[in-house]
């Protein structure tokens, strides 16, 4: 870059909006640029054509655009000339395609005699309204997207699964049906009878498994209230086991007792379900240990001040501690205590792995927790219980409100 | 004898439903979508009209319009083993919608279907 000005390339370093610098191939990026074509350093993008990542007719076209404003600016010496600006697709180098504005200038360098163009990117998503990130604009832009894609994705994965339960409903109808029609033809001292009697029973319970699903997937309306999350989390792990592929072994680590927490029990084995299918992708190929954990913590004020600064959020006090961690990367990520709004693109998670977080953090902000994700440790959620929201609710007061959570 | 038109893609449910109708003293006719079910229909009307929903060809909201159009006064019961998972739609509250009598979610208990069917013979 030595025949680009220093000042102009400082500017562009700080610009929330991605900015090229490009002959025909591309010569410079700024850093939001290097986050809209989802590159992690200059050397993937600089010294490639500028067609690859907005194709050829647009790039014609907008450096037709930048030729126009030059001879406007030639010819309107007193007045500011318009900036030409049109629509265009931005190709990612990892598969992503973007709308985006682009407005191009030519600069007045040349590059080995070629002229230049500074090109100005600026994606048309809105902002993300889901709230999900606090990160630079360009970051939730990019978020935006990849949540977009993710949710097409689920909405894919969703009429394959309604399609699926069609078929296993219209076999379980038969299975049923046949097998109650035999039960009349046998008397019910053949043992005969019991075997039919059986294979009915597994059918109900068949049955009932493909309803708890659905009412799992399906989107119901929030409703807090107390809950065991120990209880929970053994019920809802032991209904994921089944679909967690055998290569990959389960321990469990979760306490008898815990306090309780106000939550949304759906949210809750929402937050669970991504939490461990995210681990479970991570090892999907190369197998390992996925370990869930449960129990309170007791966090002190000397613990507080201990961490990182960005974790005022925390006070000291009972929560109740959900880490899921596995053998292999996941949440190997950085070094220390993450607080949950230090997540960002430059973290390196993987487009999968923030659209998971995501939503886990969309879920523990409005149950008033904190995500942690620490070196080796995993994930870990801490979920403020009763007795922080509620003093007079301590941890020796668990025993009475117990009764209360049968149902939880 | 009170007669039952089955309307099923699926030849297991289909014979299941026709063995269960039998053995209570129904007479049966098959079907394998909603325009064949409309032949067999137009050329002997039945009682009651078992209808799936998500079938190929012609599905059973479609038919169930197109019943509801040429044959105003047929007792459609609605079933399917279809779910609203993608939000779309409640398949059998539509049915309802467009005029099915009644509905049945599968896999049902026979005495489920048997009580649906009399109702609608008896009506």
């Amino acid at each position: 870059m030595e025949q680009a000005p220093l000042f102009l390339l400082a500017m562009a370093d700080q610009l929330a909006e991605g900015v090229l610098i490009a002959t025909e191939e591309v010569r410079y990026i700024n850093p939001s640029g290097l986050r809209l074509v989802g590159a992690d350093r200059p050397e993937q993008v600089v010294g490639r054509p500028l067609s690859m990542f907005f194709g050829r007719d647009t790039v014609c076209e907008l450096l037709e655009q930048a030729e126009g404003w030059r001879s406007q600016a030639r010819t309107e010496v007193r007045s500011t000339p318009i900036i030409p600006a049109m629509e265009g697709d931005l190709f990612g180098i990892d598969g992503r395609t973007m709308t985006v504005t682009l407005s191009a200038f030519p600069i007045a360098w040349a590059w080995e005699g070629a002229t230049a163009s500074l090109v100005l990117i600026k994606s048309n998503k809105k902002s993300d309204k889901s709230g999900a990130t606090d990160g630079h604009p360009v970051e939730r832009v990019v978020m935006a997207e990849a949540q977009r894609r993710a949710e097409s994705k689920m909405q894919t994965i969703g009429m394959l699964a309604a399609g699926i339960i069609h078929e296993v409903n219209n076999a379980l109808t038969a299975v049923l049906g046949y097998g109650q029609l035999a039960l009349r033809l046998i008397s019910s001292d053949n043992k005969a009878h019991q075997h039919i009697q059986q294979v009915i029973a597994a059918g109900r319970k068949s049955s009932e498994l493909v309803q708890r699903i659905l009412m799992f997937a399906r989107p119901g309306p929030e409703a807090k209230r107390p809950v065991l999350l120990h209880v929970l989390a053994k019920e809802f792990l032991a209904f994921l086991r089944p679909a967690i592929p055998c290569w990959i072994e389960v321990q469990e680590h979760i306490a008898d007792a815990t306090t309780p927490v106000e939550a949304d029990p759906g949210q809750i084995r929402q937050l669970l379900a991504g939490l461990i299918a995210d681990v479970v992708h991570a090892m999907r190929q190369t197998g390992g240990v996925l370990q869930v954990e449960l129990h309170d913590e007791e966090i002190s004020e000397d613990q507080v001040a201990g961490l990182n600064t960005s974790l005022t959020g925390i006070c000291a006090g009972r929560y109740v501690c959900l880490r899921v961690k596995d053998s292999g990367e996941v949440g190997k990520t950085k070094e220390g205590p993450l607080a949950s709004n230090e997540l960002s693109m430059s973290d390196r998670l993987g487009e999968e792995r923030i659209i998971g977080l995501s939503a886990v953090r969309s879920i523990v902000s409005a149950h008033g927790g904190h995500i942690l994700v620490e070196a080796g440790t995993g994930v870990s959620i801490l979920f403020p219980t009763m007795a922080i929201s509620s003093p007079s609710t301590g941890p020796e007061r668990q025993d009475p409100l117990t009764a209360a959570f049968e149902n939880c | 004898m009170p007669s039952v038109l089955v309307i099923d893609d699926d030849e297991q449910v289909r014979r299941m439903i026709r063995d269960t109708l039998e053995a209570a003293g129904y007479g049966v006719e098959e079907a394998r979508n909603g325009a064949e079910g409309l032949e067999r229909y137009r050329a002997s009307p039945a009682d009651v009209v078992l209808m799936d929903i998500l079938m190929p060809d012609q599905d059973g909201l479609e038919s169930i319009l197109a019943f509801r159009q040429e044959f105003p006064s047929a007792r459609v019961i609605a079933m399917t083993g279809g779910s609203d998972l993608i939000g779309i739609m409640n398949f059998l509250e539509v049915a309802k919608m467009l005029g099915a009598r009644r509905t049945i979610q599968k896999p049902f208990e026979l005495e489920t279907l048997l009580a649906a069917v009399a109702a609608e013979a008896d009506a």
